[in-house]
């Protein structure tokens, strides 16, 4: 009689549970989705494959649309910029080269943020030369010709 | 390239001309059944044609084919045959020989403006091409196509509509952009032609939605500019009214993004130190255009303009940040990770004097874009200390930036839901450890107590609640 009462006790309080361990693993899927999404530099220490994934906070920017500088007139050093200066010390080897790369990579991407430039045109000048061979490259007319006959 | 699609051409027109040939001497009643096609085309479309283009539409001889003396009169007679304009829109079917004669045409005429020789244009050729390309540009069909795109457009879609006059339209732009670049055009001559109405409405047409038109518009705008100094105060003021329009008024325009890029080429070029309407065109255009919820479509143009500002005179810094900050966006994620990528590269070109005078507001925002519940935020704003310009600023002014930015750095690191964004706190947490060891113990310890007292005061108004219930209840009873 006692075992049947503490079986069927056993019983219950695991339907009435399973409701929350399922909104338990619901929120842990949840979060390990949304996680995966930015943290795949840094958590993916072990395949190299993970480098190949877009970094999460540029899903949102648009690409960008020709790798050109910034700016033409600053001039810092990109030695040092380039220097990831987020390894944390005391850290082993292998994770340090891991964080190196992938800070390098995003950092490189955030540089190319920029867009496409025009000549350049003085203020107090006339300006009639603008990259005539660029000019003559990009300009297309016409492809295909095609001649209706009725 | 030009030459290669060029030298397809004359098979094509040696048979056309045969073709014409054996119609004219075998069918009287086909060439006239053709006259009256074209006659009718000419009443429905607006074009300023004379009656002598119509019926010498089929016989012009070629360019090449005629003597040097001729050339130039033939030219001429080519353009005036350009004149008349096809509408695509309302019959896209018909006409479709004269609309492949004309296309030829116009390649024909492009080709003697690349490849004319060191004489000067003179006038009259300067006048029927300014005709010709106005009665191909400005036409009526052109605004049909216009007024029939439906009005429920995403003003976010990359893709706009095409325009299906463009065989014509590209080579009619490309006419217009060799005659504005070559060197035989003299500006002198040109001026009275490519006027102010002229340039008015070629501004008017950057609101179209192909973007191919768009791109043909930016480079000839950029070379009329570059070219045409007397122009340039009206194209300014003319853009001015645009980008006014757009930010105050309308808020849609198809080409925000290239008046940008034409404007990043003109800033590019001021001169030191900057005028004062330019300074002006800085605080209410260009910062205003920071507040649109179009902001995706032209950020990058814009953020280039601003930042080439700031690297002219690094003592505008402090009022480009300050206007950012009031266009500061507080629901749109997307827009806040633009504004975070434009300041840090507006902080690379600030300097430390101008960096003082708005660090404080500065700060404050940062810390709440550290707080941020979208790790893109939060990340992104972690970033800035990855940036060594920026780095040692702060380090500069750590005892004013560090006591704002540490709560929500400690907060982050110890709560944030992500574990990418708490992993980059720690690591900004251990460089500024490591810089400033003491005013960062300070600033735990403060941290500490606020916490405290908040807990505190917690516990104080708990318990305030409490005896209020209690004297309620006993007067109830």
């Amino acid at each position: 009689m006692k075992a049947k009462e503490m079986k069927k006790e056993s019983n219950l309080a695991r339907l009435v549970k399973s409701p929350v361990r399922f909104l338990i693993m619901a929120r842990d899927a949840y979060i390990r989705s949304m996680t995966s999404c930015s943290a795949g530099f840094i958590r993916g220490g072990g395949g190299s494959g993970a480098f190949g994934l877009p970094p999460g906070n540029f899903q949102i920017c648009e690409a960008p649309t020709t790798v050109l500088p910034r700016s033409f007139t600053l001039n810092s050093a990109t030695t040092t910029r380039e220097r990831c200066r987020f390894v944390t010390r005391g850290a082993s080897s292998g994770e340090i080269t891991v964080e190196t790369t992938a800070m390098k990579r995003q950092m490189d991407l955030r540089r190319n943020y920029s867009c496409m430039v025009m000549g350049r045109i003085d203020e107090e000048k006339v300006c009639d030369q603008f990259e005539e061979e660029d000019y003559s490259k990009k300009r297309k007319i016409g492809g295909v010709f095609t001649t209706h006959q009725q | 390239m030009f030459k290669q699609i060029l030298g397809k051409l004359p098979k094509k027109t040696s048979a056309k001309f045969w073709d014409n040939g054996e119609s004219q001497t075998l069918d009287n009643n086909n060439n006239q059944g053709g006259g009256d096609e074209v006659l009718s085309q000419r009443t429905s479309s607006n074009g300023d044609t004379s009656l002598d283009c119509v019926s010498s539409f089929d016989v012009l001889p070629r360019l090449r084919d005629v003597s040097i003396s001729e050339k130039q009169e033939l030219f001429l007679k080519k353009l005036r045959l350009c004149c008349l304009v096809f509408d695509f829109v309302a019959e896209p079917q018909q006409n479709f020989k004269e609309k492949e004669i004309k296309r030829q045409t116009l390649l024909e005429v492009v080709d003697y403006v690349i490849s004319s020789g060191n004489g000067k244009f003179p006038e009259s050729v300067i006048q029927e091409a300014t005709k010709m390309i106005s009665a191909n540009l400005f036409s009526n069909p052109h605004r049909q196509w216009k007024n029939k795109t439906p009005e429920a457009l995403d003003l976010e879609e990359e893709e706009g509509s095409l325009n299906p006059s463009w065989p014509h339209l590209q080579i009619v732009y490309e006419f217009l952009l060799r005659i504005v670049a070559s060197p035989n055009t003299d500006p002198k001559i040109s001026k009275k032609y490519i006027d102010h109405t002229f340039v008015l409405k070629l501004l008017d047409l950057f609101d179209s939605e192909d973007p191919r038109e768009r791109e043909y518009l930016k480079t000839i705008l950029h070379r009329i500019y570059g070219r045409f100094m007397v122009h340039r105060p009206f194209i300014r003021k003319t853009m001015n009214n645009i980008l006014y329009d757009f930010i105050f008024e309308t808020g849609k325009h198809s080409g925000i993004a290239e008046f940008l890029e034409v404007l990043g080429s003109i800033i590019n070029g001021f001169a030191l130190p900057l005028k004062e309407e330019h300074k002006l065109f800085l605080t209410r255009v260009l910062i205003p255009l920071h507040k649109l919820k179009c902001l995706p479509n032209y950020h990058q143009q814009l953020s280039y303009c601003v930042i080439q500002f700031v690297e002219k005179d690094c003592k505008l810094a402090d009022t480009v940040i300050r206007g950012m900050l009031k266009y500061w966006p507080v629901t749109n994620s997307a827009k806040e990770i633009m504004f975070l990528n434009e300041l840090e590269e507006i902080l690379e070109a600030t300097q430390l004097t101008e960096f003082e005078r708005c660090m404080v507001p500065l700060s404050r925002q940062i810390a709440q874009c550290l707080s941020s519940s979208h790790f893109q935020v939060a990340e992104r704003a972690l970033y800035l200390w990855n940036n060594d310009h920026v780095t040692n600023l702060v380090r500069q002014n750590s005892r004013i930036i560090l006591p704002i930015v540490f709560p929500a750095l400690e907060k982050n690191g110890s709560s944030h839901w992500n574990q990418a964004v708490k992993n980059l706190t720690e690591n900004v947490l251990k460089v500024l450890s490591d810089t400033n060891p003491d005013l960062f113990e300070e600033c735990l310890h403060k941290f500490q107590e606020d916490q405290q007292k908040a807990e505190d005061t917690k516990k104080k108004n708990g318990e305030t609640w409490r005896q209020l219930e209690e004297i309620v209840a006993s007067m109830a009873k």
